[in-house]
């Protein structure tokens, strides 16, 4: 599965436009995830627990989206998006990770 | 020598203040540790708790050695008062005197003469109540009417979604969506600019212990409505005669002062592939 944010494949023709396929997950609200991100990390002042959730529901998103162009009969997903947003939430730390693309077939 | 009409000995008094003042050192550097790496909670230095708790416990556990009693923990209001004008005012003079500021002082006057301010504390309160009819109109709303859109808490259903279904059934509109910016190998003509926005609840019900199931229907919630953008958006581009998108961009957002709504929109260049 060759993944690309760009419009074309270099070097190879699309053959056929197979659709839309997104993937989400959610980082959600954990009160100890909170809790310790909050005592940041002294060295570096950043929140590494947070950054392995945020790898770890890119991921996930990514999976779905694969998935389902596998089940679309696709070979590659061209004009890849990747968006974050917080999306507030019970403990106001709520991120959404979205990743979309076109599958396509390709020769 | 004579305190408060006690008889003390002079090496006692020593003591005493040699138990103070380890107290205050220790509190003031574990205000500086705080204060220097940052240890702190949506902005709230941990300093301002721990630092006079830490005085008073190593300054109590040290005279209970040495004298066998209590001192009071004075170190604690020292450091108090320490961390008071070092982080509300020195540190942030914008803030100056606010509400924390006072009420920190009246905590510290409260533990210096405990009798006189609690009796002027509760004059105060409760003729401000009785007296004052938007202060008892305030504790009236504060306290007796419920708030009416809150949901309840039970038992949560867990709601389940066919990724795989939704999607095919996505792809077979007939109609193409295309997140790539131009088709370079199909002839199509462009209609217009097309968009189109869903919005779903977003007040959640605080439970701990189904915090997993809350947060997986709120995704599959999230899901379905931007299913539906998609379907809506697609539609509005058939109608005016197309039967495909490119440049596809979906965007997620909150509505609301406090984020009531969460936003999905979708936008694109409707076009007619021939």
């Amino acid at each position: 599965m060759i993944l690309t944010s760009s419009n074309t494949l270099q070097n190879k023709k699309i053959i056929d436009y197979k659709g839309l396929v997104t993937g989400e997950s959610l980082i959600g609200a954990n009160i100890y995830k909170d809790i310790f991100s909050g005592v940041r990390d002294v060295v570096e002042g950043r929140t590494s627990a947070y950054e392995e959730e945020l790898d770890k529901a890119r991921g996930i998103a990514f999976k779905t989206m694969k998935e389902k162009a596998e089940s679309l009969g696709a070979n590659a997903i061209i004009g890849l998006k990747i968006s974050y947003d917080n999306l507030g939430g019970t403990m106001g730390n709520t991120i959404l990770v979205t990743a979309y693309g076109t599958a396509v077939k390709f020769e | 020598m004579k305190i408060k009409g006690k008889e003390i000995e002079f090496a006692e008094l020593l003591k005493s203040i040699l138990c103070i003042g380890i107290g205050t050192a220790i509190g003031l550097y574990a205000y500086w540790l705080c204060y220097v790496h940052h240890i702190a909670i949506f902005g709230f230095n941990l300093a301002l708790i721990f630092a006079p708790i830490i005085a008073g416990l190593i300054e109590t556990l040290l005279a209970q050695k040495l004298l066998g009693r209590n001192l009071g923990a004075i170190s604690a209001i020292i450091l108090f008062v320490d961390t008071t004008i070092h982080s509300f005012i020195l540190r942030n003079p914008s803030l100056g005197m606010n509400f924390v500021t006072a009420g920190t002082l009246v905590v510290i006057l409260q533990a210096a003469f405990p009798t006189l301010l609690n009796y002027i504390i509760i004059v105060f309160v409760s003729a401000s109540i009785s007296n004052f009819k938007w202060i008892r109109n305030t504790f009236k709303k504060l306290f007796r009417e419920p708030e009416p859109d809150k949901p309840a808490i039970g038992e949560i259903e867990e709601k389940y979604f066919d990724e795989m279904k939704s999607n095919e059934e996505l792809n077979n509109l007939d109609f193409i969506f295309m997140t790539s910016t131009d088709m370079i190998d199909k002839k199509y003509d462009i209609i217009d600019i097309f968009q189109s926005e869903v919005l779903l609840g977003n007040r959640d019900p605080i439970d701990v212990k189904q915090f997993d199931l809350i947060e997986n229907n709120r995704l599959i919630t999230i899901k379905e409505g931007k299913d539906k953008c998609l379907i809506k958006l697609a539609d509005s581009i058939k109608e005016n005669g197309g039967n495909a998108i490119i440049n596809l961009d979906i965007q997620y957002g909150l509505v609301g002062t406090g984020g009531e709504c969460i936003r999905i929109s979708a936008n694109g260049m409707g076009i007619y592939i021939k």
